[in-house]
């Protein structure tokens, strides 16, 4: 996760951006909306490896800021603007424009996260009780990230693009949502064995899509209302494109959710798979040969496919205090790099029981701990690892 | 470096004995957590809450009027379904068209669960809270409705 250096000229661009947003006459009634978040989390890893100034895991604090606006110019036309700070310095969120037809048709254009799966919608550290995110969603809390690659999916994904979305319910108690898109897609340079997040979200190779094909992506999801306080969503997703220059190597996402939630408990389950093909031309990359029977004894195909879920139960234990259960984990299947400490089939599981207090409106505590198994030992020689996290996060 | 088919370094799969492992670690390092979390909740009540700065997700169900509970019920539940309800609860804005445009723009949210009807009782509910909980005043709903009773969301608008 090399990151780039901090840049005087996009921060001041991206805050007059969003103070000629704030200062915009008011169109009607309601236009402006402004809201804001900060976290600082201490990850307490001391089993985390790697090199001094590379490490396979952050031992220490990590912030997360973000501020919001949200304008609407008219009853069908919006915009929002979300910029945020973390690990990678400042970045655009959200930049986008909402034209909204009726409830079942809108159209979005500009820089968003593409509809993909349910934890996205929830990824801002004030709507999520623990400090982390779910393996399958993880951008750099966990162990091991430089061997995995991060998770599945590493949320949240900002991408340049138009998303056609909508709603509809029948009656009272049936909710359906639907969404259709096209973005830039993740990139990677040209001989890649995996997507190169950094890339995808940086302006190393800029802003722009790298190979003149965009990646495209559906979501739908059924909400059913149990009770007037208990509901329960199934959700499907994916997405499909290419990533290297040369428009060879392709990858798929599909993702499977759903939620029950009765009353202040909600149950939440999520599985992501993706299929990624990665360049072959050098074999002596490859930690397996290639060829024979895909999956076989005999060789692996050109691909692997990295499952990733969670399961997670929060339950309030009284007005200021909810628990967090959370089992999560990642299963890799196909080749890996020569170099890499992964294998076909390797596998992490992690365990995470959390706390998260309302010291006062706006202002959470979060505590958690979480114990790891790996299949493989690696270079540490640890198949089990131990970690904790201590946070606080105020939302505005 | 030759490729084979076999890996250079492969342990036995997680078995019974590593899932026993993994269970008492668990159990180990959530004890340490409780005990954690239980001093810091025992130092807490010396700040003890106002209205003003609640300790708590959502306000005292206690406080609020008996014809609005069902109001706040459903906000409680399909508000705090997506984010923390300190935002809604937080916020110094009266006004009734700015809740009812913000109210319906989380109705539209994907798997929001929110109908027309609930964020009728939303709104309705939000209403009451800031212009007569707030105030410290015990009003019931007949305030609120006074103070200027919500349309049906979306319907004036859009």
């Amino acid at each position: 996760m090399s990151r780039r250096p901090f840049s005087p000229l996009v921060v001041a661009v991206a805050v007059g951006a969003l103070t000629a947003l704030a200062s915009t006459r008011r169109a009607h009634a309601i236009d402006r909306n402004f809201a804001g978040s900060a976290q600082l989390d201490y990850h307490l890893a001391p089993h985390a490896d790697g090199e001094l100034d590379h490490p396979k895991a952050f031992d220490g604090a990590t912030t997360e800021v973000a501020l919001k606006l949200a304008v609407d110019f008219s009853p069908h036309l919006s915009a929002n603007v979300k910029l945020c700070y973390g690990c990678h310095g400042f970045e655009a969120d959200m930049a986008f424009v909402d034209y909204r037809v009726a409830d079942e048709l809108a159209v979005r254009f500009g820089r968003f996260s593409p509809s993909f799966g349910a934890f996205n919608l929830r990824h801002d550290p004030a709507n999520h009780h623990l400090s982390d995110k779910p393996l399958p969603y993880d951008m750099g809390r966990m162990l091991r990230m430089r061997d995995w690659n991060l998770g599945v999916l590493p949320s949240p994904f900002p991408d340049n693009g138009v998303e056609v979305n909508g709603s509809h319910w029948f009656g009272e108690r049936v909710q359906v949502d639907y969404a259709a898109y096209a973005v830039s897609g993740f990139k990677a340079g040209v001989g890649a064995l995996d997507l190169d997040f950094t890339a995808s979200h940086g302006p190393s190779s800029y802003y722009v899509e790298n190979n003149a094909r965009p990646t495209v992506g559906a979501r739908a999801a059924l909400t059913v209302k149990l009770g007037e306080d208990s509901d329960v969503t199934f959700g499907a997703s994916g997405m499909g494109g290419s990533y290297d220059p040369r428009n060879t190597l392709s990858y798929v996402i599909v993702g499977a959710d759903a939620a029950l939630r009765v009353g202040r408990t909600s149950l939440r389950a999520e599985w992501l798979a993706r299929r990624q093909q990665f360049d072959v031309s050098d074999p002596t990359r490859l930690k397996y040969a290639i060829g024979g029977r895909p999956g076989g004894p005999d060789g692996r195909g050109d691909f692997f496919v990295r499952h990733g879920a969670y399961v997670e139960l929060e339950q309030p234990l009284g007005p200021s205090v909810d628990l967090l259960l959370r089992v999560d984990g990642l299963l890799h299947k196909g080749n890996v790099a020569v170099s890499s400490e992964l294998v076909d089939g390797s596998s992490m599981l992690r365990a995470t029981l959390g706390t998260s207090w309302a010291v006062e409106r706006g202002l959470r505590l979060k505590l958690s701990t979480e114990v790891w198994r790996f299949s493989e030992k690696g270079s540490s020689g640890r198949d089990l690892a131990v970690t904790g996290h201590l946070g606080a996060s105020a939302s505005f | 470096m030759p490729t084979t088919s076999e890996p250079r370094r492969r342990l036995a799969a997680p078995g019974a004995r590593a899932a026993l492992r993994l269970v008492i670690s668990s159990a180990i390092s959530s004890v340490i957590a409780l005990v954690i979390a239980s001093a810091i909740a025992l130092a807490l009540p010396g700040c003890p809450p106002t209205s003003a700065s609640p300790r708590a997700e959502g306000v005292d169900e206690s406080q609020v009027p008996a014809d609005l509970r069902a109001d706040y019920a459903i906000f409680r539940a399909r508000c705090a379904k997506c984010h923390s309800l300190d935002r809604p609860l937080g916020s110094a804005i009266e006004d009734e068209a700015y809740w009812r445009e913000y109210v319906d723009r989380m109705r539209r949210q994907p798997a929001s669960g929110i109908s027309r009807a609930d964020g009728d009782a939303a709104v309705r509910f939000l209403l009451w809270y800031h212009r007569v909980y707030k105030k410290g005043a015990a009003g019931d709903a007949r305030d609120a409705r006074d103070a200027g009773a919500p349309g049906p969301i979306g319907s004036s608008t859009r």
